[in-house]
């Protein structure tokens, strides 16, 4: 008898577990936020812990316009873009105890732009999942769904496949998205450090949306509470920016930003009206509100400066980390050359750290250079 | 808490879980608390309703049954000193005080379901009538399961009339057999005599209870969340607006509801089923496949069983077996012969039936007409079976005959699908309008256009789903006609390894093919309307 019983409650146990197994494999493979935003976060564990000299929180503004790997071959600083698209700024001290939670980071730079969405923010429920579901499963992410969730939602939060067990309609999707990350998981660690692009400049040609940049009492809270935390946690290196954009603050709305960061003790830029930059508005954004590649290289060396200029940054790491770092550099650069190429020939396609770039990206980097030669050549002829 | 919420599965594991640490004598108590937490979770509101429903059928019981037991008692003691006349006349009297009490009870149960279902119908017929507001609509909702636990209760007192068993002893035991939860919301309706006494018993949690019940609730999910709900957007869309679409769609939505509305009832029934099955409790079959009927006598013994199973107790054998029908069939004998005397009444009192029945279902026209349909067919297939009988032996057909199987099989389904535009349709015009529609308007060929499924918002991937899940529930009904035993106890006498295969594949094919979550469209069960 009491065999018997011993008998049954292994069986149980072990249907249990397959069933326990099956549930996390298929919560994995239906899940789908969108690909970016999942590697942008998910590559932040892949990290080394307490390498990363310099954190870079916001939207799509930071991951577009600044690389890590870029500003680490000049100045020496390690540095991480935790960004996603449309981050909302209700979010940001979720994304600061996220890196804090594995690095110790001498300098944690905001990009502001998140203060402004709205709490009727369209994507409301899309951008949180971008954030929650793809952070780890802890302690941190059940709290952060108790604040950020309403009750009866929570739930869809916490299973997630509830949510996303719908996406069986989409197969393709969601072969896509194992195969980019599958793509992502390559090497140990993420070699452009978060980032994402378009290879066009079309935005020359295109009107610039005009939005209303005003913060508002949703923005100021979010924004004080951001201010707070950072005092509460005892950083005394932050920086509020505002990354280059076409269509600018307004001088009312960056002297309010600036009263509230400054009195906090915190240091605020605006980098829209600084023309140190040498962002050209015709050839240097793919659209109004990000740069392409040749923007991004020209602020991420701007900015580099303005932070080894302005903060102590010790730039000192293991051996094995600054390895780490140059192979990073070194593979940014190629594929930014590519990616210069493609933006000249205004292919226009979106581009990911992970995407599968092809051909040795040596040898693109070869014909590139040739190429550049070509059009520089042709340009100045132009010009004289 | 919806039968298919995670919350109302968590609930039922804590009960379960409290029902198995509690005595055997005790655990009633933990089925009770559950059947009013529930209650009171989903409709604390109208709690008293259910308390007041069970206190007078209660009440009404025990006096009833001392009524009953004193004139009994009385009677003995006049044992030879009465005459026959006199002792007829004493058991008249006794009936009529026994009919007055029992009548006492049944009015206002039956009066405050009626208040309650159909006030707001006649407020706003007599408003449209007289072109004011004359009669105030009172806003009234119906509380939840009251259909259902009346009827149940008031099977109880007419049982109790006739004598059938004792009345309960104890008012928190007869609380619990009117409000045990798992059955609350749509029924199955259950008599006293089956139900009560698995109650109290409180039998012993069993692996192969909990197996069984387990299969059980996932097949209740999957024909809820993967069919039904996949399907209720398409069944809303075209009835309310079917100007808007062709006959085609509109047919299209008629059979569409009938694999919706079966999968949807037998479904919530047998989570039902499955949820008591784990308190070691057995609760009558609701659905017997009723597609396969060959006739809709035989459609009304397979749909809604327990439903039917009471209104043949309760209703048409009270009728047809009253003194005004039994007159009826003696003048009809005189008149008419033996077989129309004897097939008449019977006929009308299945048609009485039926009326029941459709104004049960609402205050509508269309319901009258629904009763009326079933109703009607029934009384005139009644009348005509020997007639049929006589042809079927000239045409030499037997009743094996395969494709006179099929004959049949198509037209009860015909016949009911008809009955359907009556669900579908706003009102009883349209309903006739749609079934003209459906007739006169059909273009087949638009099955074929791309945008004929968005149009009835189905995508091609839910299409796909649902005819794959109905050949899944085709199957199973194929295997349970030919069987006597239940297809989950035959999965249960298989190995661990086939039975584990079969609920992992069941219950991933509802967590993946499930309609719900954030963005579906969730539906009530439908009967839980009335």
């Amino acid at each position: 008898m009491k065999s018997n019983k011993m008998k049954r409650a292994v069986k149980l146990s072990a249907l249990g577990i397959v069933m326990l197994l099956l549930f996390v494999l298929l919560s994995w493979v239906m899940q789908y936020t969108a690909i970016s935003s999942e590697t942008h976060v998910r590559n932040f564990y892949r990290e080394p812990e307490n390498t990363l000299d310099v954190a870079l929180i916001g939207c799509s503004e930071v991951y577009a316009d600044f690389s890590p790997p870029i500003a680490y071959d000049e100045y020496g600083f390690t540095s991480y873009n935790l960004a996603f698209e449309a981050a909302p700024g209700h979010l940001y001290n979720s994304m600061l105890d996220t890196f804090l939670s594995r690095q110790k980071p001498q300098v944690v730079v905001f990009e502001v732009n998140g203060f402004f969405y709205n709490s009727d923010h369209p994507y409301q429920e899309g951008v949180k999942r971008k954030w929650i579901d793809n952070i780890k499963k802890d302690k941190q992410w059940f709290e952060l769904i108790q604040k950020e969730v309403p009750e009866d939602e929570r739930v869809d939060y916490y299973v997630g496949l509830l949510k996303y067990h719908d996406n069986w309609k989409h197969p393709m999707m969601l072969a896509s998205r194992q195969y980019q990350l599958w793509l992502n998981n390559k090497g140990d660690v993420s070699m452009m450090k978060s980032f994402g692009t378009r290879t066009t400049t079309d935005s020359a040609v295109k009107k610039t949306k005009k939005r209303k940049h005003k913060l508002g009492e949703y923005g100021i809270k979010n924004l004080t509470a951001t201010l707070e935390h950072c005092k509460e946690l005892g950083l005394e290196n932050v920086l509020f920016i505002r990354a280059p954009h076409k269509d600018k603050f307004t001088p009312e709305t960056d002297a309010e930003l600036k009263k509230l960061i400054t009195d906090a003790g915190y240091d605020y830029v605006n980098f829209e009206y600084d023309e140190n930059i040498g962002i050209d508005e015709n050839t240097d954004y793919y659209n109004g509100d990000h740069l392409n590649v040749f923007g991004n290289e020209k602020n991420t060396l701007y900015l580099g400066k303005y932070l080894v200029d302005h903060y102590d940054i010790n730039t000192t790491h293991s051996e094995k980390v600054d390895e780490q770092w140059h192979e990073c550099a070194e593979y940014t650069h190629n594929i930014f050359d590519i990616l210069k190429k493609k933006t000249l020939e205004e292919e226009d396609v979106q581009y990911n750290e992970f995407c599968d770039f092809g051909k040795s990206t040596l040898s693109l980097r070869k014909k590139y250079a040739e190429f550049k030669n070509r059009f520089s050549g042709e340009s100045s002829s132009a010009k004289e | 808490m919806s039968y298919t919420s995670i919350n109302y599965l968590l609930y039922v594991a804590v009960c379960l879980l409290l029902y198995g640490i509690f005595p055997k004598n005790k655990r009633w108590w933990v089925l009770l608390l559950a059947s009013m937490g529930f209650y009171a979770i989903v409709c604390l509101k109208y709690i008293g309703f259910i308390i007041m429903t069970a206190a007078t059928t209660y009440g009404g019981g025990l006096w009833l049954e001392s009524y009953i037991e004193k004139k009994d008692a009385y009677l003995k003691s006049q044992k030879g000193k009465w005459s026959k006349e006199e002792k007829s006349a004493f058991k008249d009297k006794v009936t009529i005080g026994k009919k007055r009490i029992c009548a006492s009870v049944l009015v206002l149960n039956f009066g405050v379901l009626a208040f309650l279902k159909y006030f707001n119908f006649f407020a706003d017929t007599i408003n449209s009538i007289t072109g004011r507001t004359s009669v105030p609509n009172l806003g009234l909702f119906l509380p939840l399961g009251i259909s259902f636990y009346t009827f149940q209760s008031m099977g109880y007192i007419i049982d109790i009339y006739r004598k059938k068993y004792k009345a309960e002893r104890n008012y928190l035991k007869y609380l619990l057999f009117v409000s045990f939860f798992p059955q609350i919301v749509q029924g199955p309706i259950a008599f006293y005599s089956d139900l009560a006494h698995q109650l109290y018993e409180g039998e012993r949690i069993r692996f192969e209870n909990i197996k069984q019940g387990v299969l059980l609730i996932t097949w209740g999910f999957f024909k809820k969340l993967v069919i039904a709900d996949r399907l209720v957007g398409a069944v809303q869309t075209v009835p309310n607006d079917c100007d808007s679409f062709s006959g085609t769609a509109v047919l299209l939505t008629a059979l569409i509801y009938a694999v919706q509305l079966y999968a949807d009832f037998s479904g919530g029934i047998d989570i039902s089923r499955g949820v008591a099955q784990l308190f070691g409790i057995n609760m009558a079959e609701n659905f017997k496949r009723p597609y396969f009927a060959k006739d809709i006598s035989d459609y009304w013994h397979r749909w809604h069983i327990t439903l039917g199973a009471w209104l043949r107790e309760y209703l048409f054998y009270p009728v047809a077996m009253s003194k005004p029908f039994q007159k009826m069939g003696k003048a009809l004998k005189a008149k008419f012969g033996m077989k129309i005397s004897k097939v008449l009444p019977v006929s009308l009192a299945s048609l009485i039936t039926f009326l029941v029945v459709g104004i049960w279902h609402g205050a509508n026209w269309k319901y009258v007409a629904f009763g009326v349909w079933n109703g009607g067919i029934i009384m005139v297939s009644t009348l005509l079976e020997s007639n049929f009988e006589n042809w079927k032996k000239k045409l030499h057909i037997e009743n094996t005959n395969k494709p006179f199987i099929a004959f049949q099989l198509f037209r009860t389904f015909l016949i009911v699908l008809v009955g359907y535009y009556f669900d579908i349709a706003p009102d009883f015009s349209t309903a006739m309008h749609m079934m003209f529609m459906s007739v006169t308007d059909l273009h087949l060929g638009e099955l074929l256009s791309k945008d004929f499924l968005t149009s009835i918002t189905l995508s091609r991937a839910d299409l796909i789903v649902v005819l794959a899940a109905m050949a899944v529930m085709l199957i199973v009904s194929l295997k349970q006609e030919h069987s006597q035993t239940t297809l989950r106890e035959q999965i249960c006498k298989k190995n661990f390894v086939f039975q584990s295969l079969i609920f992992i594949v069941l219950f991933y094919a509802v967590v993946i093919f499930g309609s719900y979550g954030p963005g579906s469209n969730p539906a009530d069960f439908y009967y839980m309307q009335f």
